[in-house]
């Protein structure tokens, strides 16, 4: 299996220097406690909509067409 | 007090709402980082990471039956967060054409110069990838930025590890051209 190239933002990649920074000012950061706790008690909240089917839960976005499935082909 | 999402009940008959809620509740405590990354990678403004989040995981619990483990369950809601990213992106670009755009909140995180930059550089990155077929851009933003393996991202997107390596390259030297004409003095 051949190995990972370097990244553009490692230090031994001769990346020029200002992709460098545009790529290290754009590094992923993750969800804080804070967000952790409002996502889930917003989705607790939705699913107990759904059970009682609040109309605003089915105002709710449906899975998105990939996730539903697929129609079978063959025999 | 935060609500429980996972039923008082131990036991759960499979197929039910209860087993269903079980199975969700474990999918957010596994996969919520990595969702709230894969949004941020495909566009999705730090102020709206919390409602598209929530989007992916109800729509998850929506398509729960539809699973047919094929895939793990973290490739699969990351086909699912691709599709959720997108919409979110439209939403606010017709928002924005339709001049009922909602003003960029503050992200919370940073500092407003912070915020300010970070947006500038998304910007300018998106522009920069603007050109690019989806698989070659998101395979790009997952090595680059997202620091996910090779071998991850060949997972994640159900293709071989040499069509990664081949979606990356191609991007790096689309990437690093524009680079150059956007920064030349």
């Amino acid at each position: 299996m051949p190995d990972d190239p370097p990244r553009l933002v490692d230090p031994s990649a001769p990346t020029a220097a200002p992709l460098r920074a545009l790529l290290q000012a754009l590094a992923p950061r993750d969800p804080s406690d804070e967000a952790d706790q409002r996502i889930e008690a917003r989705l607790f909240e939705s699913l107990a909509d759904l059970a009682a089917g609040s109309p605003s839960a089915t105002a709710q976005p449906e899975a998105p067409a990939a996730v539903r499935p697929r129609p079978r082909t063959g025999t | 007090m935060k609500a429980p999402m996972v039923p008082s009940s131990d036991v759960v008959s499979r197929g039910s709402p209860g087993h269903r809620q079980a199975l969700l509740a474990r999918l957010y405590g596994a996969h919520l980082r990595d969702v709230w990354r894969w949004l941020g990678l495909f566009g999705v403004r730090p102020s709206d990471l919390e409602d598209a989040a929530h989007d992916v995981f109800l729509a998850a619990f929506r398509a729960l039956d539809a699973f047919e483990a094929r895939a793990s369950h973290r490739t699969w809601l990351f086909g699912i967060t691709r599709h959720v990213a997108i919409d979110h992106r439209r939403r606010v670009s017709a928002r924005r054409e339709s001049g009922d755009a909602l003003p960029e909140r503050e992200d919370p995180q940073p500092g407003p110069d912070d915020a300010l930059r970070v947006h500038e550089a998304r910007r300018l990155l998106d522009a920069m990838l603007g050109a690019l077929a989806d698989e070659q851009r998101d395979t790009f933003l997952l090595y680059e930025l997202g620091g996910y393996s090779g071998a991850d991202i060949a997972e994640l997107m159900e293709v071989p590890l040499q069509t990664v390596f081949s979606r990356l390259r191609r991007a790096r030297e689309h990437v690093e051209a524009q680079s150059l004409t956007r920064h030349e003095p």
